[in-house]
């Protein structure tokens, strides 16, 4: 057999194995219901719309995050952390829309006048250098799964401007948009399989809210931990109901490395998840014994690997924390057990008698979470009028009631998945307590906080779990005017979420 | 339930979203044809009885017929305040006075003529009537005397300053022009991207429909 003759047959093995590959891709694709790719289908072009009305960098940190892309593209490395400096190139674009005098200010809208534009068209055109260094990182060295990931569209984009980059980086967090909706669709349809309909109202639910469509039409690496988290609550979903076999133990591991690599914040979920192999693994085996370990291990083995690699290359390569903790190193920081529990307490709920209170504890729970959750857009400074918050209250509470009763109707099937519910809320509390941890932190060295609703969001599969709740609480007769109802009021809600940004930064 | 019955509630929905639209399209009220965007954040200053401030280098959008000028009346109430839009060769492009007897943090001034065109220009604000008025607006940010002065003192910061349409109008009389002002910097230009933005919002409204309507085919 000549040299040739084997180099040719090793090819077609190569070609057979794609196109099996693909087959398999094709596969499964096909087993998702066409429901939940319309729903997807939805979320990306709702986030798409709300990227192109939100003007250029009017999302929180999205300079700095354009920043890191670029260092990422241009020196195939993430940015050690450094004092904040933005390149040239996004300096004097930040600069000419006037940044500085229309975030935190809602009374001053976006640059209009043709000579403002003139000017920005300009010098986009005059200064080009992308001599930055990545950001403003010193605090939140950010892993560089997502950036990776935008780094593609801006190389691409190459010779494109700033503001063009930034559009086409835009359009890739509306396709993680998707991504999450499709998660969550099949999240719904595996955890909550009865009346099949309502999966799509959850999904819906979640596709037009406002808050999520604004983070899935700006570049930030929260939709990728968005997305991540989704196919997380899917992953375990799938293993209470099917069972954990060593497949869907990788599909845990590889989800974890990466959640890990997309956000810190994904470290909130990890408690969750690992009680959740735990039971798994104890439940395959009918027992605890060290058997029970072995799938667990194996997910985590997965989901080890290329965290280890990223940790060594911080260490080695890269200059960086080895862990990226960041705002949440307690290095230089003297937390007390008591005035932590004070604050993770008041950080969600009204304060108990005798309890500590820090200045920045003092912000109302409604405000933050409610508020934020029904629409605080920007850079956190875009708020409908007053009473559009009280009359949310209503459709909230509605729904509330209506899951309520759904779940008091089912609690004979609760108890029997009572493992499953407890694994859920592991992954809801970790969450919930990391960023009101990281948030006593920024507090305690240097008097800040970051209590922002976006930080909520990997929660979605739960949000969407309870819209679909909240339509079977309806009961039978009555499902589907509260199915079409919650959808028609998200949509409702999404629309003038969109007319506020507009009457914000162009009337 | 099933899809066809679900049809009436969604029809439902759609008229109750489509009113609510409708309703908020058609609030009236004094539109912004642009601003200097300086928050009011600081005292700059008072302006004496008689004495005159100008704040140069403001460009003054087309279609303006009356300026909103950040300044803070006394106790008493402010007096009379006339403002005039002063282009580069020293013609006055548009002026107008306000009566004494005003209160609050800002104060909205007619001018004659609307503006035909965008003009750079200075505009100059004098205390007409009796009392002393404060200027808010924002420290110059470079640390220099920033462009309002009375006279030749510089005031170290930028008074702000709205441009509005002369009358009230909808937001329906507003859509092309709004529309107009979207997309800074993108490849498409405003009214493509409004009509663009339309158009995806429609689609996933529409397909959400249809999707509940087919139920879990």
């Amino acid at each position: 057999m000549t040299a040739s003759a084997a180099g040719a047959r090793r090819d077609a093995a190569r070609a057979g194995r794609v196109r099996a590959a693909l087959a398999r891709v094709r596969a499964g694709a096909a087993r998702v219901p066409r429901a939940a790719w319309v729903c997807a289908l939805v979320a990306v072009l709702n986030a798409t719309a709300w990227s192109l009305v939100t003007p250029p960098f009017q999302i929180v940190d999205e300079p700095w995050h354009y920043e890191y892309v670029e260092h990422v593209a241009n020196h195939g490395r993430p940015p050690a952390p450094s004092p904040a400096r933005l390149s040239p190139s996004v300096q004097i674009v930040t600069e000419d829309l006037d940044l500085g005098r229309v975030i935190g200010a809602p009374e001053n809208g976006t640059i209009w006048s043709r000579a403002e534009r003139a000017r920005l068209a300009r010098d986009q055109a005059r200064v080009r250098s992308e001599r930055g260094n990545g950001g403003s990182y010193a605090d939140v060295p950010e892993p560089p799964l997502y950036y990776a990931l935008e780094a593609i569209p801006f190389t691409l984009a190459r010779g494109a401007t700033v503001l063009d980059r930034l559009a086409l980086m835009r359009l890739v967090s509306a396709l993680l948009a998707g991504v999450t909706v499709l998660g969550v669709f099949l999240f719904l349809r595996e955890a909550l399989p009865a009346h099949p309909w309502t999966w799509t109202v959850g999904a819906l639910g979640v596709a037009f809210l406002p808050l999520f469509a604004l983070m899935g039409g700006g570049l930030n690496p929260d939709n990728l931990l968005y997305a991540t988290a989704a196919w997380l609550f899917l992953a375990f979903a799938r293993i209470f109901r099917r069972g954990l076999t060593p497949r869907r133990a990788a599909a845990v591991g590889a989800l974890l490395a990466t959640g890990y690599l997309a956000k810190m914040n994904f470290v909130g979920l990890v408690p969750g998840a690992l009680l959740g192999l735990l039971v798994a693994g104890v439940r395959a085996e009918g027992a605890l014994r060290p058997r029970a370990l072995r799938l667990p291990l194996l997910a985590l083995g997965v989901a080890a690997a290329p965290a280890l690699l990223v940790t060594l290359l911080n260490v080695a390569a890269w200059d960086r924390p080895a862990f990226g903790l960041g705002a949440y190193s307690t290095s230089g920081v003297h937390p007390t057990l008591g005035h932590g529990f004070d604050y993770v307490w008041q950080f969600y709920l009204p304060p108990l008698p005798g309890m500590w209170r820090a200045s920045a504890t003092t912000f109302a729970a409604r405000d933050v979470w409610f508020d934020g959750f029904v629409g605080r857009f920007g850079w956190i400074d875009t708020r409908f009028a007053g009473w559009v918050y009280d009359v949310a209250a209503i459709p909230a509470l509605a729904t509330l009631a209506l899951c309520v009763r759904a779940l008091v109707r089912g609690r004979r099937a609760l108890r029997a998945r009572l493992a499953e519910l407890i694994v859920y809320a592991a992954l809801a509390a970790g969450l919930l307590l990391l960023v009101a941890l990281a948030s006593y932190n920024l507090l305690l060295r240097r008097g800040g906080g970051a209590a922002e609703a976006r930080y909520l969001l990997p929660l979605l599969p739960l949000y969407g779990a309870l819209l679909v709740l909240a339509t079977r609480g309806a009961g039978r007769r009555w499902m589907g005017v509260a199915g079409v109802a919650i959808v028609m009021l998200a949509f409702a809600h999404d629309l003038f979420g969109l007319l506020l940004e507009v009457s914000r930064y162009y009337a | 339930m099933e899809g066809r019955a679900r049809l009436p509630i969604l029809a439902i929905g759609c008229v109750l979203i489509a009113a609510a639209l409708a309703a908020v399209l058609a609030q009236s009220g004094v539109r912004r044809t642009g601003l200097n965007r300086v928050r009011a954040v600081a005292q700059l200053g008072t302006l004496e009885r008689g004495r005159t401030l100008c704040q140069r280098g403001e460009l003054v959008p087309a279609g303006t017929g009356a300026i909103s000028v950040s300044l803070l009346a006394p106790p008493a109430g402010g007096g009379a305040v006339r403002v005039a839009v002063v282009a580069r060769d020293g013609t006055t492009l548009a002026g107008g006075a306000a009566p004494a007897g005003w209160g609050g943090v800002a104060r909205t001034i007619p001018l004659r003529p609307v503006l035909a065109r965008d003009a750079v220009a200075r505009v100059c604000v004098t205390a007409a009537g009796g009392g002393i008025v404060g200027l808010a607006g924002e420290g110059a940010a470079d640390g220099g005397g920033g462009r309002a002065a009375i006279g030749r003192r510089a005031l170290g910061g930028d008074l702000r300053l709205v441009y509005l349409r002369a009358h009230a109008a909808s937001w329906w009389s507003e859509v092309a022009t709004v529309a107009r002002r979207m997309g800074a910097g993108h490849p498409l230009g405003g009214t493509a991207l409004a009509v663009l933005t339309a158009l995806l919002l429609t689609a996933a409204g529409a397909l959400a429909a249809w999707q509940l309507l087919r139920g879990a085919q």
